[in-house]
């Protein structure tokens, strides 16, 4: 079976009862049958209503992304091939709508200035500059246990590192469904998770100091 | 040998390491001091963040969602029929 198949995400199906691609099902939503859709906006609007509020949008904000999410996957589930997951499909609208709502999306970002902060911690041998300074684990421990620091250095993340980073730690998402989801190859999936994980640290830090 | 550089690369975007480097790996760790504290860093990032954007999800009551599944269901419908 093939590996899209097989659901392996617990957070996006806590609760849904659509486990597998079921051809039938999908030919009753294609057909727009009114039980399938009821199915559809039952098991995943709750689904879709945290996920924004998880990125950061408000309440409102969150239920209008919802809303016009359902409403865009109506009008385009003709076009689902039945090739991934019906969740897959779903949030891939969804995140598009992310892109649109927060109007900075930039495909595939080459430049970051980022990695100059970071390639600049490392000498031309990859090791660490003499001057470099790593707070203790117990201060940086002491300072992500203030809400506000966390809250400010992840809200200024890009929407992208901030997709990707929470599908990864915090939806536990598999590699190949972040990608999926996300249109990003492996490689500029590790790159904007790279870029996240850097600039927090780098948030973090700099806080920790002021 | 591996690097500081790689090791961080590793521990921010999940680059996997070759074989050799992952022999490597818990001694480079034990012996740099700076590593391993990037390596608790990042694990009290995720866990930290993590916790923050579970608490910005449980703003979303039953009540709330049950209001919204039912707007969200008017608008469907709509479409649909």
């Amino acid at each position: 079976m093939p590996r899209w198949y097989i659901v392996t995400q617990d957070y996006l199906l806590k609760g849904a009862s659509i486990k597998v691609v079921d051809p039938e099902f999908t030919q009753k939503l294609k057909n727009g049958d009114k039980d399938a859709m009821s199915k559809i906006v039952h098991d995943y609007s709750s689904h879709l209503f945290k996920a924004a509020l998880g990125l950061g949008f408000d309440e409102n904000e969150s239920k209008e992304l919802t809303q016009k999410t359902m409403v865009k996957f109506v009008e385009v589930v003709h076009k689902f091939e039945g090739r991934s997951h019906i969740r897959t499909f779903l949030f891939g609208i969804f995140y598009n709508h992310v892109h649109e709502a927060r109007r900075s999306f930039k495909k595939a970002q080459s430049h970051d200035p980022i990695d100059e902060v970071a390639e600049s911690m490392f000498d031309e041998r990859g090791n660490w500059q003499k001057d470099a300074r790593v707070s203790s684990p117990e201060k940086f421990l002491e300072a992500c246990q203030t809400m506000d620091i966390i809250e400010l250095c992840l809200d200024k993340l890009p929407i992208r590192q901030k997709m990707a980073f929470t599908l990864k730690f915090v939806d536990s998402a598999e590699t190949s469904e972040i990608c999926n989801l996300l249109t990003v190859s492996d490689t500029n999936l590790r790159q904007l998770l790279f870029r996240a994980k850097s600039r927090l640290r780098l948030c973090v830090e700099s806080h920790m100091n002021k | 040998m591996l690097s500081c550089k790689e090791l961080y690369e590793h521990l921010a975007s999940g680059k996997e390491l070759t074989r050799i480097q992952k022999l490597q790996y818990p001694m480079h760790l034990f012996m740099c001091h700076n590593c391993k504290k990037i390596a608790s860093q990042f694990k009290t990032i995720n866990s930290s963040f993590k916790k923050v954007v579970t608490k910005r999800m449980e703003k979303a009551s039953e009540d709330k969602i049950s209001e919204l599944e039912k707007s969200v269901w008017e608008e469907v419908e709509r479409k649909i029929s």
